[in-house]
């Protein structure tokens, strides 16, 4: 398998949050903050950002769900190539761990 | 009374990340003074007064493929969009609260997001830099044929304009905090470049 790049921090906690379900913009910052310990904080403008050009990678998918009277939610989801992905880092993440702990 | 209410305070705006972020520490402070910002036009800024309300503003910079969504992750986190310029500038508020952190009101969290924003901001002025620089050589290329004073004064012109675009998107893509240094070299060669554009003129009317 050709060696992927590393993820940004905020493309892997995105990832790593919708990996255990669909969820919307919002919660993905919520879950981002619990699951740091409060360390990773992903502003509107980085959140927008790394959406979209996931969206674009094929990585995760938008949902559209219609509330009557109310406004529309957009869910995201994780896709099989985005879960790949997500995979492929956390391999990585354990593969460096791993190494620290060698020397 | 309805002029108290309604003032218009004009400021010009740079496109640059220096004059960003003294743009927004500017809206900032005219927001802790009781003026809330209405527009960001090319040239002026709009505002109105409202005393009671207190803002930290922040600016975007991209085309937007998806206004729905791009609005929503912003009002998520409680920012309110205010307006948006020609450029692709979009600005956005927050209500000011003491207790929380500064970083509560950044909207770029990562590095690499950050590099994005500012490689965008500078995206005008790298275009408007190569454009100088292909008049510069051009005219170059004429004084190569035959010397003239007016088509020196261009190319001086033209190559001095390339060296002040190109400076401002060095700036934009590596903003320094200190700016002491930046802010004198800003001003020689907008001394510079105001200076050769009326020589030029001069010569070319001498020409």
């Amino acid at each position: 398998m050709k060696r992927s790049e590393p993820l940004s921090e905020s493309y892997y906690y995105i990832l790593l949050c919708l990996a255990k379900g669909a969820n919307h913009g919002y919660g993905i910052m919520q879950m981002t903050h619990r699951l740091s310990g409060g360390e990773v904080n992903i502003g509107s403008g980085t959140m927008y950002g790394a959406v979209s050009n996931m969206m674009k990678k094929g990585w995760i998918q938008e949902i559209l769900v219609e509330n009557p009277g109310q406004e529309r939610r957009r869910l995201y989801q994780l896709t099989d190539a985005g879960l790949t992905v997500l995979e492929t880092e956390i391999a990585r993440l354990r593969r460096m761990l791993a190494n620290a702990g060698e020397v | 009374m309805e002029k108290q209410q309604k003032k218009v305070r004009n400021s010009y705006r740079r496109n640059s990340a220096q004059s960003t972020e003294e743009l927004l520490r500017a809206l900032d402070q005219a927001s802790a003074e009781g003026w809330q910002l209405v527009k960001v036009g090319s040239f002026r800024i709009h505002y109105k007064k409202d005393p009671n309300a207190r803002y930290r503003y922040q600016m975007d910079c991209r085309s937007v493929d998806d206004w729905e969504r791009y609005q929503a992750f912003f009002r998520e986190q409680g920012w309110e969009h205010v307006c948006s310029s020609l450029g692709g500038a979009h600005f956005f508020r927050k209500p000011w609260d003491p207790s929380l952190p500064e970083e509560a009101y950044e909207i770029f969290t990562d590095l690499e997001s950050r590099q994005q924003f500012r490689s965008r901001l500078s995206k005008g002025a790298l275009l408007c830099c190569i454009a100088s620089a292909l008049n510069a050589v051009i005219y170059g290329s004429f004084l190569l044929e035959k010397y003239n004073i007016p088509d020196l004064c261009r190319a001086l012109c033209w190559a001095l304009g390339a060296a002040w675009w190109g400076w401002r998107v060095w700036n934009t893509r590596h903003p320094d905090p200190a700016r002491k240094k930046r802010r004198v070299w800003s001003a020689v060669l907008s001394i510079l470049t105001v200076l050769v554009m009326l020589a030029s003129l001069g010569g070319m009317l001498w020409g």
